[in-house]
């Protein structure tokens, strides 16, 4: 495991993403909200590549106290999903978004001044 | 090129590149050697609507073909099919969808054979069956004529226009225009000898269709004397009566594929079709497999206490369901040691063709059978397309293949 | 069916040809530590699921890839550090968002206090007068924009509010400016809105 330097971090926007090969990793860094996130760009599922798909906001339904639906909304939260299936991941944590326990492989990503890495 | 995303964001992404999309299932098929082993994709689709152009035209009726071509044309407000609602592409999330015409082929030649083969060889298959889209909402047609009007100019161009530009790397089950019998019985009897068929899909998206009726009897035998096969294709249909109930398209779309093989199936084999046109190879296509055990168990139960129901059957439902033939996809692959059972009651190393699917957003790869850790070498062989080169007759396409063919007992001089 | 050998595209590779491009791509160990995901065991996810999901993208080591891994790993640790490729760049999305003025933020402050204790059964939260002035200069506001040609929903797609409460509001609003419901269809069809 080696810090891997990526990019500027002045050439991130928030929202910007880049998928880098370090050696047999492959891996999407991604920019939100100010932080940075890496995972792996292999979808648990059948393998896909499920950090370069559309990000796009968590959707829940809400219910009133009297647990009558208000219907379908999107939250602040963000996914990604992956292109070949809509395997869905939280872009904070990795994990698929109706079942926890699947996450993918998450990378360190260290900020030094300008230079990020990542560690793999 | 935008997708549009929450709340009115638009994302920029690069035009559709399929061979880079598919990057990931090209490093599969490496890993796993897949050029050595005969893969078999016995239901993979096209957008026959792009070729609407050339298609339409192929009409015999002047009258049915002029009001198709007007529907068609700019300003025209008809339609040419039946469209049901649903979401396939997820918001733009399964981004090939929205993507679709941002990719570039060769204005030259056929655009969905140069599709079909960036993604065959992404998988590493050899073959695909080529079905059509649109088409599959056929049944639902109000109008037999027109029905049989659409499926007879799609027969036509499929086989005089595009198979011929695939360089015998697509194959097809012809559609069969199943609410005209007469018109179905034309359809085997006219492109039955044709090159790259290797037998008719009948959809079974329909309000009604009594696959027992006798008017289709001359068309089974028709099919069955020229060693060809009979694929009943499943599809959703969200508008059906018996999905208005679902207010969420996974709801009718999960049941729905399922519920027409069911249904159809389960009329085949209570009429004892099985008995009837005993060499006649059937297949159920798209509808995954995990109803296959549920049916069976249903069926074998009431058999046993009404049996004067179907006195044409000599065995139990579910023995005549394990000769029959299931196309893998959409494999439920949650419970493994459910999928085990089931693969055990199909006799899958027997009676399951692989199929991707591809480009339908819940396409499964050659990998889900492959890594499959009950299967044995050679259920993993048959599967992908040992069986299907049997019935097909497909010939393999490198050595390699060939002595895997010989291996496991499959091959046959094509 | 026939289909000759000849259908070939050129990206297919022969066998022979896939052999010998094979050692520069060698498999990985099955007891490599999984690479790219952590999966863990549970109720909804068995014990084979999780060997299935890894299988599928670390790929099936043959035997043939196994011995081939001693030599790979060996020339893996005469490498250096491996190099960062970058494959793509994909930029942010494109956010569509409206002007943020001073009084925009301190309304949705509001918005949220006044929601958060109606919610919680306050019914009175708002004065009549207090209502009144709202409703009075939202109607002034959203009626300047669109004639102006700013055109937007008056609510959100989040919106809880009900079709009764819409109804409710519309006709307590048309009989505050002495309008009959006949007028407003009237001058819908004449306006076009």
């Amino acid at each position: 495991m080696a810090e891997q330097f990526v990019g500027k971090a002045s050439e991130f926007k928030d929202g910007d993403r880049q998928i880098v090969r370090i050696g047999e990793h492959e891996i999407g860094i991604f920019r939100h909200e100010g932080e940075f996130y890496a995972y792996s760009n292999f979808c648990l599922h059948q393998g896909g590549p499920a950090c370069e798909g559309l990000t796009i906001a968590r959707v829940e339904e809400r219910l009133r106290p009297d647990k009558t639906s208000m219907g379908l909304h999107f939250t602040n939260d963000m996914n990604f999903v992956c292109p070949w299936h809509g395997y869905e991941y939280d872009m904070k944590t990795g994990e698929h978004v109706s079942n926890r326990k699947l996450k993918l492989r998450k990378y360190e990503v260290i900020t030094k001044g300008n230079d990020v890495y990542v560690v793999a | 090129m935008d997708l549009i995303s929450d709340r009115g964001r638009r994302v920029q992404v690069e035009e559709l590149n399929t061979t880079k999309l598919l990057a990931h299932a090209a490093k599969q098929t490496r890993d796993r050697k897949f050029d050595d082993v005969l893969i078999v994709d016995v239901d993979a689709h096209h957008y026959e609507n792009e070729n609407f152009g050339e298609i339409l035209p192929f009409m015999e009726n002047e009258v049915l073909k002029q009001l198709a071509l007007a529907a068609r044309s700019k300003g025209g407000r008809g339609s040419v099919l039946p469209s049901v609602p649903g979401y396939q592409d997820m918001g733009g999330r399964v981004t090939r969808y929205p993507l679709r015409s941002s990719e570039k082929t060769d204005p030259s030649r056929l655009r969905d054979a140069q599709l079909g083969e960036r993604w065959m060889d992404a998988l590493g298959v050899d073959y695909s069956c080529l079905f059509p889209t649109g088409l599959l909402n056929v049944g639902l047609h109000p109008q037999k004529e027109m029905e049989f009007e659409l499926c007879w100019a799609y027969n036509r161009w499929v086989t005089e226009v595009a198979l011929p530009q695939t360089n015998g790397r697509m194959f097809t089950q012809l559609c069969l225009p199943f609410g005209d019998p007469e018109g179905t019985l034309r359809c085997v009897e006219t492109f039955g000898h044709r090159k790259g068929v290797g037998g008719w899909m009948v959809t079974t998206v329909r309000p009604k269709m009594p696959v027992y009726d006798n008017a289709y009897m001359k068309t089974y035998r028709a099919i069955e004397e020229r060693g060809q096969t009979l694929a009943f294709h499943s599809g959703p249909s969200w508008g059906d009566h018996t999905f208005q109930s679902c207010n969420r398209f996974i709801s009718a779309h999960a049941l729905g594929f399922s519920w027409y093989n069911i249904l159809h199936l389960t009329n085949w084999v209570v009429n004892g079709m099985n008995e009837r046109f005993p060499k006649l190879p059937v297949l159920w296509i798209e509808a995954g497999l995990a109803w296959i055990p549920f049916v069976m168990q249903r069926l074998d139960h009431e058999f046993m206490l009404r049996p004067s129901e179907c006195p044409l059957l000599k065995r139990k439902p579910s023995e005549y369901m394990r000769e029959m033939f299931y196309s893998s996809q959409p494999m439920e692959i949650q419970d493994m040691d459910a999928l085990e059972c089931t693969f055990r009651m199909i006799d899958a190393e027997n009676s399951l063709l692989y199929a991707s699917d591809y480009p339908h957003w819940d396409f499964d790869l050659p990998s889900t059978i492959w890594d499959l850790p009950f299967l044995n070498d050679r259920a993993r062989h048959n599967i992908l397309g040992g069986t299907a080169h049997k019935l097909f007759k497909l010939p393999p396409r490198n050595e390699a293949q060939k002595q895997n063919l010989i291996k496991y007992g499959n091959y046959v001089e094509c | 069916m026939s289909s000759p050998k000849a259908g070939k595209t050129v990206k297919k590779a022969p066998a022979a040809k896939a052999k010998t491009a094979k050692p520069a791509k060698p498999a990985k160990s099955v007891k490599a530590k999984a690479p790219h995901a952590s999966v863990e065991a549970s109720a909804f996810v068995g014990e084979d699921k999780v060997h299935f999901v890894k299988a599928l993208w670390e790929g099936v080591p043959s035997k043939d890839a196994k011995a081939g891994k001693a030599k790979a790993s060996k020339a893996a640790k005469a490498d250096k550090a491996p190099k960062v490729e970058i494959l793509r760049k994909i930029p942010a999305p494109v956010r569509v968002e409206s002007r943020q003025t001073a009084e925009s933020k301190e309304a949705l402050a509001l918005v949220a206090a006044l929601e958060a204790k109606f919610e919680a059964g306050e019914l009175d939260v708002l004065t009549p007068e207090a209502t009144q002035a709202l409703v009075g200069v939202i109607c002034r506001i959203y009626g300047a924009n669109q004639e102006s040609g700013n055109k937007y929903p008056l609510l959100s797609g989040r919106t809880a509010v009900t079709g009764t409460d819409a109804m409710i509001t519309c006709s307590a609003l048309l009989k505050a400016v002495d309008l009959q419901v006949f007028e407003l269809g009237m001058w819908q069809s004449w306006s076009g809105v």
